[in-house]
């Protein structure tokens, strides 16, 4: 194939430090295409809070557990089923990012519900199920509940690109 | 946006102060058996222990989604029609006309309806001469992958069909992908 040759234009700004190095490296600087088409790219908005202040300052994170609510249903296998429910909002301190978190309808047979022993798994969706245009990059969640000890769990993966606050 | 880019993966794991509540649960005024509901009347918090922190290209956090090759760098690299449905029809001793289906081909074609081109006169087909293209089955134009400017010339003796298209590709612009 011929070689196809590629203009692109952008600018960016950087501080330099007294002995003359840039304060940031490396630099991005996002380039709009000239040729061979004119193309001005637009970013992924990426995973909730990544360039939050604070956000990288892992060890200050935390999660707020907002209205976890518990139901246990017992069943008389005539007219009611048994069932359980966990439900709680997730909330990542660092990031601000929101998580609804819930368990599987835990029907069972009728008398008993599932799982009948042991916790429950739940599934956490945020705003990456509601738009699209995130990025390569999601926050993913894991969580359970059980009722036996009402003990939650969850295991979370976030992303940050924030000022380094040791090197600002 | 910095150029320190990290994905960190933290747990926790507590017992909740929930607080339970029983009631008898009855359909028509026969025990049904027992409900019980547990809730904490505040937030409760959870401090969060690192398990990892892990370096990521700088500046990688807003990448898109990779994929195949859209419209726009399939027309730049490999611009390609997909011919179908190839017909002349003759009626009569020399008046006869041309049609095919055309699809343009991408990385990631989704679904596309094949688009019909016809020519608009019935002067004779085959002779190697230009005709307009009549798109889609009313002539009207369509989406963005529907060819403009768009001529062909099929030449009978050899054979060989010939299609001059401009067309446009907008998966670029979030509002009319």
């Amino acid at each position: 194939m011929n070689r196809l040759p590629f203009t692109a234009v952008g600018n960016n700004s950087v501080a330099l430090k007294s002995d003359g190095h840039a304060t940031t490296s490396p630099l991005l600087i996002k380039g709009s295409l000239l040729s061979p088409v004119t193309i001005t790219p637009i970013y992924a908005w990426g995973p909730t809070g990544h360039d939050k202040t604070g956000c990288a300052a892992a060890p200050k994170a935390s999660w707020t557990l907002s209205a976890p609510f518990y139901t246990n249903q017992t069943g008389d296998g005539i007219s009611a089923i048994a069932s359980q429910d966990f439900n709680v909002l997730l909330i990542n301190t660092a990031t601000g990012y929101e998580a609804s978190c819930m368990s599987g309808a835990g029907f069972g047979d009728g008398l008993t519900p599932t799982p009948a022993t042991g916790p429950l798994n739940l599934v956490c969706a945020g705003s990456e199920f509601q738009s699209f245009g995130g990025g390569r990059y999601s926050i993913t969640t894991a969580a359970s509940f059980d009722p036996a000890t009402f003990r939650f769990t969850v295991n979370q993966t976030w992303y940050c690109d924030d000022v380094n606050p040791a090197n600002p | 946006m910095s150029a320190r880019s990290v994905q960190i993966t933290a747990s926790a794991s507590e017992s909740l102060p929930l607080t339970c509540t029983r009631v008898s649960v009855e359909t028509d005024g026969t025990f049904a058996g027992i409900k019980t509901s547990c809730i904490n009347s505040g937030d409760v918090t959870l401090p969060a222990q690192l398990l990892s922190q892990d370096a990521l290209v700088p500046y990688s956090i807003e990448d898109p989604i990779p994929g195949p090759d859209g419209c726009t760098l399939s027309s730049i690299f490999r611009p390609q029609w997909t011919f179908s449905a190839f017909e002349v029809d003759s009626s009569g001793s020399n008046a006869s006309s041309v049609s095919f289906n055309i699809i343009l081909r991408t990385g990631s074609p989704g679904f596309q309806f094949p688009i019909s081109v016809s020519q608009d006169t019935t002067a004779p087909a085959g002779d190697g001469s230009w005709h307009a293209c009549v798109i889609g089955a009313g002539g009207d134009t369509g989406p963005p992958l529907w060819p403009t400017a768009c001529s062909f010339k099929y030449q009978a003796t050899t054979q060989e069909l010939t299609l001059r298209a401009d067309w446009s590709c907008s998966e670029l612009d979030p509002d009319h992908p």
